[in-house]
């Protein structure tokens, strides 16, 4: 037998044809919630129902259900068969309105996700160090040329302005960061830490690279010179920020930088899975392995 | 305005175009040139924004009727996926996009097109909308990912029809950028040709876009 669910429905077939059938309700709103209910990887109640007293073995072709029945995605049959919404009087209509739905739900709840406000945080916060600097600049050479105050109080307002929202978002940062990924802040602090998340496109993607990536993760320009063109590959990207790689000689650089995105690497996908504190002891194993590295 | 030998792709001099669908009538997506010939509307569509448009320009034939089934993978922001909502009028189109911020003004680009159905998922895990999805007639993939060819092949097998056909649109830079163009799309011809798929046609989509191919692939 054959489990099959379908957006109007679940079925249990054979090589004939439908046998069992709980069809949903015609109604965009549940069955938006249902495939929403799939899409988070839970079983329907339905599909519990329909399989209660089947004594025979079931075949399955998604991992989401690989618990009730054997799972073989290339079975031919599910190639062959096909189950017409229309057979069971539900118009695709309705499956675009509740497509809609879905998709509008899932996006807005993804749009709200902390690690992709905190990318944009951190990179505004870029742009106003730029616009700070530009400011002071110019401050400093209109003073030394001695200015009136009147003239020149706006462009000091401003100025401090833009300190104050530097601070601000420095805070912010710091307090988000601790929230959604704690090891990764405590292993390289927090703007080191978001600015790997922003360069990744967010934490579940930072998760699943490679510590090699992480390494040169902010140096791709350099990587990419190096793929096409030869000659040395970057040794570190955005890490290098941190002050175990660049206060340390250049000769140990490239040993640390590595020695450390292995770290970040473990970190992050601590913080994305099991969720457990694990930075103590990654740290008392960086702190060892740079202390060796500089002692060759 | 003329028909071409495509279904619903029209071509008045060296442009080509797509009658706009009742629903959306006056309406445009990605501020295109509109065109009123005989009281029927065209949305002018261009080649430079569009690979599809690109590659019909060059010499593509698809097999699109007006009643296809359409599963349309990397469908980004929704320029193609209008003109090809427009060709495939009482069929479907089944948008797949993996990130949220195009999917939100995907919505809002073909939200009203009736025969278009969104998806936010990872066309890695073609399972994953399964539920959704059934039986195309085309498969129509435009991702720029690495593993591009591995993901075509398993939507295909899922979701492609017997004697359907697909297109893949190869981004050479994003196969490999150490290799030459014409090496990558060798390796990516070669994969799709191991796993049982006929190429029928390869096409450069120079001057449109740089370093792109498209590929026409039947399936039997």
């Amino acid at each position: 037998m054959y489990l099959v669910t379908k957006w109007f429905g679940v079925f249990l077939c054979d090589e004939k044809g439908v046998k069992k059938k709980i069809l949903f309700p015609k109604d965009e709103k549940e069955i938006s919630k249902r495939l929403i209910e799939i899409d988070k990887n839970k079983v329907l109640s339905e599909e519990k129902k329909i399989i209660k007293n089947v004594k025979e073995q079931l075949v399955v072709n998604e991992k989401r259900l690989h618990r009730y029945g054997v799972y073989k995605p290339n079975d031919p049959f599910f190639i062959e068969f096909d189950i017409e919404p229309r057979d069971f009087g539900f118009s695709e209509n309705l499956l675009h309105k509740a497509a809609k739905v879905v998709a509008e739900e899932k996006t807005l709840e993804e749009l709200k996700s902390k690690d992709l406000q905190i990318i944009q945080m951190v990179n505004a916060l870029d742009d106003l160090i730029q616009v700070s600097n530009l400011l002071s600049e110019r401050l400093e050479r209109w003073k030394s040329i001695s200015a009136s105050k009147k003239k020149i109080q706006p462009l000091e307002n401003v100025f401090s302005m833009v300190d104050s929202s530097i601070k601000y978002f420095e805070k912010q940062i710091e307090d988000d960061m601790r929230d959604i990924a704690p090891n990764l802040t405590n292993i390289v602090g927090p703007l080191i830490g978001a600015r790997l998340i922003a360069f990744a496109g967010g934490l579940k993607k930072l998760s699943s690279l490679p510590a090699s990536t992480i390494q040169v993760l902010g140096a791709e320009k350099a990587l990419f010179r190096y793929k096409k063109e030869g000659g040395k590959p970057p040794k570190h990207g955005v890490i290098f920020q941190h002050p175990y790689i660049n206060t340390a000689p250049r000769k140990f650089r490239g040993k640390i930088a590595r020695a450390m995105s292995s770290k970040i690497s473990i970190a992050v996908k601590a913080d994305v899975f099991t969720k457990r504190d694990i930075f103590k002891e990654l740290k008392l194993v960086l702190d060892e392995k740079v202390k060796n590295i500089k002692n060759l | 305005m003329k028909a071409t030998s495509i279904t619903g792709v029209y071509k008045e001099k060296n442009r080509i175009y797509t009658e706009n669908l009742p629903c959306c009538k006056g309406s445009t997506v990605y501020n295109e040139r509109i065109v009123y010939y005989r009281d029927r509307e065209f949305r002018s569509w261009n080649p430079y924004r569009s690979k599809l448009a690109a590659a019909i320009s060059n010499g593509l034939k698809i097999s699109f009727k007006t009643d296809s089934k359409i599963l349309y993978l990397g469908a980004a922001t929704g320029t193609t996926v209008s003109h090809v909502s427009d060709i495939v009028r009482d069929g479907w189109v089944y948008a797949v996009e993996n990130s949220p911020v195009a999917m939100k003004k995907l919505l809002y680009t073909c939200g009203k097109r009736h025969n278009v159905i969104p998806v936010l998922a990872d066309a890695n895990h073609p399972e994953r909308y399964g539920s959704i999805v059934s039986g195309v007639d085309f498969v129509y993939q435009d991702v720029s990912q690495r593993n591009q060819a591995e993901i075509f092949k398993t939507n295909v097998f899922r979701y492609l029809k017997k004697n359907g056909e697909g297109v893949l649109m190869v981004k050479a830079r994003s196969i490999d950028v150490s290799l030459k163009p014409k090496k990558a799309y060798e390796l990516v011809c070669l994969e799709l040709e191991d796993a049982g798929l006929k190429i029928e046609r390869r096409i450069d989509l120079h001057p449109y876009d740089k370093d792109h191919m498209v590929i026409l692939v039947s399936y039997f």
